[in-house]
């Protein structure tokens, strides 16, 4: 340290000397401290959902696409719905092989429930167990295979005191772990074939607020706002913003883009929005995870995000299709023909005590919408959902109670089994 | 529109260990009236700007509370708090909108002793021109006396961005004052 060294930090210590703290700053700091714990509190996520409340229903929203003119509005639907029984595996046997349906048990050790949080291509269910008295969550996370008699827990991943947005593949059970660490969100990942191992995979603050982790083909993604992967440290005006791939649990992380964020993914094509674009830039790039390069851009319409405060957008993809859901409509692009195919409205809105949470999901045929009450004390909200089911072969549209997942050739929907228990089902879509 | 959970949070927690009311809160509550002036003088060292003191040891405190029930088994929760604040702190030069920092505060100079001890050698202005990451290396290095490495570990980045950072706010530094040490 020479004098000039010594001179700069006298001066840098010395403007740490020159202020008196404000009055109310205490008082402020508290008081925001109970809104924050307040609003984590009554979020509850499902799979690729994002947490948003609905306070009050969208009035008219301008319809798009070809098979929709005019207006339609939103039903609101009552402020509280009771749960009603989900379809049985018969009422769906248009769409679902019956000889395939397997039944998920939801008790669960303790006299906890399972609670889905994502379904993955090959048909594993992954989920929490909650206590339906308020909302409690199990330190565990479970996992359901189809030749499953009952939902196994998993080894590793631990929930302390929060936890997150599985996906699930083949071989890898993907999450988000918050730590004790200022870029607290962490990208976790075991092997669940051998689960028990940890490894973390993205130590540089989860983007919050948009879709977490996206999985297809044992390629996970994730967005976050840590540190720039391309060095860009000179230009102090660069976006971070960045986006993620890794190919299974003990692979190398690498970027796919910066500046945006990934919404959809279908291997090989990471669909991401520039940061910022929710005002505007009606766009979405589809990025090649292995070259990093843009090969693809979907025009989104203007009304998207216009009334994200009710209903942010919401995206899913597969091979040939990437989906949105605007306010109360459900679009459908086509990948190949590049042009939006398909647009049904007047989805339908549960709403709890707490709002509601909107989830789509998309298989190979079909798109699953669920719009999810969150009730004021926790509980487990997975029969009051209201939902759709599209089919994209046929066009059709089926309405169901209760929360539908849709991944790969699989459908899961919640049910009633015997003796009126909850149960889960989960079917292979018919060909 | 009433709204509320459109913060962004994505994440479930479960149940708090306590309320606002708990003991454990209140330790939180102590260390607020115990600790806060000395972070505030902490967060001014960082900033350079009461405006942005205020603002950065808030959000750093608010996190520190939220997160009380597991901070407050660490060893060192007000270290825990400095860390956040200097994260947050060098965060804020990602932002596309950051806010453009200023020689001059808005407000209306008032007399203050302390202020006699600074010198009109413009180390002050070029102090307050310097990209928040670079004056965070620069506090942590002269101020909190720490390592390459220790400050490595603070900021969250590598040692050479530590060094990179340290050598080239040095390096405006001299070359903003050649002219006035020159003359």
């Amino acid at each position: 340290v020479d004098d000039f060294e010594r001179v700069v930090g006298d001066r840098l210590f010395a403007a740490g000397e020159r202020g008196a703290v404000p009055e109310d700053l205490a008082q402020r700091i508290v008081r925001k401290v109970g809104v924050r714990r307040r609003r984590r509190r009554g979020v509850v996520v499902f799979g690729a959902a994002v947490a948003v409340a609905v306070v009050v229903a969208v009035p008219a929203l301008g319809v798009l696409g070809r098979d929709s003119t005019g207006t339609v509005t939103i039903s609101p639907g009552p402020a509280t719905t009771p749960p009603a029984p989900g379809p049985a595996a018969e009422d769906l046997q248009d769409l679902i092989d019956p000889d395939s349906v397997v039944v998920i048990p939801r008790e669960l050790p303790g006299g906890w429930i399972l609670q889905a949080q994502t379904v993955g291509a090959n048909g594993t269910v992954v989920g929490v167990g909650v206590r339906e008295e308020d909302g409690a969550w199990t330190d565990q996370m479970w996992m359901f295979r189809p030749h499953d008699a009952a939902p196994q827990a998993v080894d590793g991943p631990r929930i302390e005191e929060s936890a997150l947005s599985p996906a699930v593949s083949e071989q890898g059970l993907f999450w988000v772990e918050r730590r004790d660490e200022p870029y607290d969100l962490f990208v976790m990942c075991t092997d669940v074939r051998e689960p028990g191992e940890v490894q973390v995979l993205g130590d540089s603050g989860m983007m919050r607020g948009y879709v977490p982790v996206l999985v297809d083909d044992e390629v996970a993604i994730w967005t976050d706002q840590g540190r720039d992967p391309f060095g860009n440290d000179n230009g102090a005006q660069t976006v971070p913003t960045t986006v993620w791939m890794v190919r299974g649990c003990g692979g190398e992380p690498g970027a796919v883009a910066s500046g945006s964020y990934a919404v959809a993914f279908s291997y090989p094509d990471v669909f991401v929005r520039p940061v910022g674009a929710d005002e505007g830039a009606p766009v979405l790039h589809q990025v090649d995870v292995e070259t990093a390069q843009v090969t693809g851009e979907v025009s989104l319409p203007l009304t998207l995000g216009a009334h994200k405060e009710e209903s942010p957008a919401r995206f899913a993809a597969n091979s040939t299709i990437i989906a949105w859901i605007d306010g109360d409509l459900l679009n459908i692009f086509d990948r190949q023909s590049e042009t939006l195919e398909q647009v049904t409205g007047n989805l339908p809105v549960r709403r709890g005590a707490n709002g509601s949470q909107t989830l789509l999901t998309a298989g190979s045929h079909l798109v699953a919408y669920s719009s999810i009450p969150i009730p004021s004390g926790g509980g487990d909200p997975s029969g009051s959902a209201q939902s759709i089911v599209y089919d994209l072969r046929t066009g059709e549209r089926r309405e169901l109670s209760g929360i539908v997942y849709a991944a790969g050739d699989w459908l899961l929907w919640h049910g009633e089994g015997e003796g009126n228990s909850s149960v889960y089902h989960l079917g292979q879509v018919r060909d | 529109l009433a709204k509320c959970g459109t913060d962004g949070t994505v994440l479930y927690d479960r149940l708090p260990e306590g309320s606002m009311d708990s003991p454990d809160f209140k330790q939180f509550e102590l260390m607020l009236v115990h600790r806060l002036p000395a972070l505030y003088r902490y967060a001014l060292t960082l900033t350079g700007s009461s405006h942005d003191a205020e603002d950065l040891v808030q959000e750093a405190l608010v996190r520190t509370g939220v997160a009380w029930p597991r901070v407050r088994k660490k060893d060192d929760p007000e270290g825990y708090v400095r860390t956040v604040m200097v994260r947050v702190m060098v965060s804020r030069w990602r932002r596309p909108n950051r806010e453009r920092l200023v020689a001059e505060p808005p407000e209306r100079p008032t007399p203050d002793r302390d202020l006699d001890k600074v010198g009109d050698d413009g180390i002050d202005a070029v102090l307050a021109q310097l990209p928040p990451r670079m004056r965070a290396v620069l506090v942590l290095r002269y101020v909190d006396q720490l390592s390459n490495q220790e400050i490595a570990d603070v900021m969250g980045c590598s040692l050479s961005t530590v060094k990179s950072q340290a050598s080239r706010a040095l390096a405006k530094l001299r070359a903003a004052l050649a002219p006035v040490q020159d003359s």
